[in-house]
């Protein structure tokens, strides 16, 4: 993806989005196992020897994919909980109630259940902010310290857009039946931090309200069981722990910000998040189930399904191909509220980047996986300007165009149970996380 | 057409050094060079090609900060950066490397989030002098910049990798 590969047809003139659209390229750039080479070759792009008649309209006949039909398991077992989406501000975020409660308590002290929180599985570790937790709750919340200096410990989590600077602190976290004792988690827009947040962490908007965030925090429930892991204890990394002074410091893996399942007495090898399908013109609210544990329950089961297993990297990423291009940073995020990934054959809003085709377009990715090796999954793309002005809160078929990746948010799970696995967590049916799954029917 | 080059720092540098002027991360050899000086001595390896046709002359500058992330700066006539890409664990110091954009970036991204829907995560901003698209997740981000006025003539957007 880093080649310098379009010069060639760049200088022809060719580089038009529109036009490399009509060969078949796609624009993603090839991807070679040596990413990060400097350009090494100059060979033309991909789509050369179809350069000849750039311009042609697309032959393949618009194939709408079915859309996925699976049923969430009812909410009501100890290691369910319920996920709405709903006018909560921002459309196609998946929210729960999370209870915190004093370390140690087995979620019976000082207790707070916080809703509003965002199911995110492509993040790892609970973050709530500070104005979202009661006084009471808070004070019972011990705060960690850094190792080395005593001082209170703090961090700066990074996401796409934003960055969440806050504090440390241990708390019970219960899920519906299930508690994280003891867990470390993130007090974000904490003001007894009063040191800004290191220049290097500051990315992008600032995350410190639920204005700011659209919620009261974030729920990473991802394939990874804490958010940095053995490089943050081995070194003082930036952009990840410092003290309140604003220190980078280094961590020891068990007092990093923790995906809270992990820490579950039972059922911590992995989460299903499952939504039920909504109108393909959107609907108001969407509702589904957050089932804890994969193949450790009559009601989450894998082992059998046929679904596909894709082997993941750390942080959950697989290897798709759309439109001949190859993406190595392929994900599932339920954090994610489109589905973001570059086509330029679909007409897009130029300010927005949402994609606006007159009527809607199906389309089809192959993702990589070890059984079956590869498989075809299917996905729409609906007007987002129409869709967006409905009024309504939750899309299986909005997207918006981005290069570089390929990112399956929420459209991807109306309809399906996807399945995650936590690094190093055996299930009967995914065998040794990290891996994701999805059943679709 | 290919040639490894360097960048001609010996030119009066622009008053910041980012997106729109000076790279962040100076070219200071012609070729794979680990170790050289930087800001916050972020960059630990680094190097650079340039690429040049008839109708295009600009030079990719590779830098792989400690985290892991490689930014890729390009840097067009008069030393100045007029895209930038980066993917790795963590995301690059966009504050530092948008500069003088970095307020209009923030800001564009607050009014996607209040009138689009936005989220916390990838996001895209669209604006007649500059284009952001910022993605991937907690561990594995990747994004690209540029300004859309400045591209030198004959690239284009699909050429920003």
């Amino acid at each position: 993806m880093r080649k310098i590969a379009r010069i060639i047809a760049a200088a022809l003139g060719l580089g038009l989005a529109l036009n490399l659209a009509g060969c078949g390229g796609g624009g993603g750039g090839s991807s070679t196992p040596t990413a990060n080479s400097p350009a090494a070759t100059n060979t033309p792009a991909p789509s050369g020897g179809t350069t000849s008649n750039p311009v042609i309209s697309n032959p393949t006949p618009n194939v709408l994919a079915v859309d996925a039909s699976a049923v969430p398991t009812p909410v009501g077992a100890g290691n369910t909980m319920l996920v709405t989406v709903s006018g909560t501000g921002i459309h196609n975020q998946p929210m729960v109630s999370v209870k915190i409660c004093a370390g140690g308590s087995n979620a019976g002290t000082s207790c707070a259940t916080i809703p509003n929180v965002i199911v995110d599985t492509a993040s790892f570790g609970l973050r709530l902010v500070r104005s979202a937790i009661p006084n009471a709750t808070f004070t019972a919340l011990a705060a960690e310290t850094d190792q080395s200096s005593g001082l209170p410990l703090a961090e700066c989590a990074l996401f796409g857009s934003g960055y969440a600077w806050g504090s440390v602190h241990t708390a019970d976290v219960a899920l519906s039946g299930e508690i994280a004792a003891s867990v470390p988690i993130h007090v974000i827009g904490d003001p007894a931090l009063t040191v800004a947040a290191p220049a290097e962490c500051q990315v992008g908007r600032p995350l410190a309200s639920a204005a700011d965030i659209g919620a009261n925090g974030i729920l990473g429930i991802g394939v990874s069981p804490t958010d940095c892991g053995s490089l943050c204890e081995l070194t003082a990394r930036p952009q990840f722990y410092y003290t309140n002074a604003g220190n980078a410091t280094s961590v020891p893996v068990s007092k990093q910000i923790t995906n809270p399942v992990s820490r579950f007495a039972q059922d911590n090898n992995g989460v299903i998040l499952e939504m039920a399908q909504v109108s393909d013109s959107g609907s108001a609210t969407a509702q589904g189930t957050l089932v804890f544990g994969i193949d450790t329950q009559a009601n989450n089961v894998l082992n059998g399904t046929g679904a596909p297993i894709l082997r993941t990297d750390l942080n959950g990423d697989f290897t798709s191909t759309y439109n001949g291009s190859v993406f190595t940073e392929t994900f599932f995020d339920s954090g994610s509220t489109v589905l973001f990934f570059p086509d330029t054959t679909i007409a897009r809003d130029a300010s927005s980047g949402y994609y606006i085709p007159a009527a809607t377009v199906g389309r089809t990715s192959t993702l990589e996986g070890t059984n079956p090796a590869s498989v075809t999954l299917g996905f729409n793309i609906g007007n987002g300007a129409t869709l967006n002005a409905s009024g309504n809160n939750a899309f299986n078929n909005l997207g918006i165009y981005m290069t570089r990746q390929f990112d399956f948010g929420l459209p991807f799970f109306y309809g399906r149970h996807v399945y995650y696995g936590i690094s190093g967590r055996a299930s009967s049916g995914g065998g040794t996380g990290p891996y994701v799954a999805y059943v679709s029917s | 057409m290919l040639a490894i080059a360097a960048a001609s720092f010996a030119m009066a540098a622009p008053s910041h050094a980012a997106l729109g002027g000076a790279p962040t991360y100076p070219v200071t050899a012609s070729s794979t060079n680990a170790g050289a000086a930087s800001q916050n001595s972020a960059a630990v390896a680094r190097f650079a090609a340039s690429a040049s046709t008839a109708s295009t002359n600009y030079t990719v500058s590779q830098t792989t900060l400690p985290s892991g992330t490689v930014v890729s700066e390009y840097i067009g006539a008069g030393n100045t950066v007029f895209a930038l890409s980066w993917q790795g664990p963590t995301m690059p110091p966009l504050k530092t490397l948008l500069a003088t954009y970095f307020p209009s970036y923030v800001q564009a991204l607050t009014d996607a989030h209040a009138t689009q829907g936005g989220g916390y995560g990838p996001a895209v901003v669209h604006q007649s002098g500059l284009v952001v698209e910022t993605g991937g997740h907690m561990g594995a981000f990747v994004g690209r910049a540029y300004l859309p006025q400045a591209l030198p003539q004959g690239v284009s957007a699909d050429d920003i990798k």
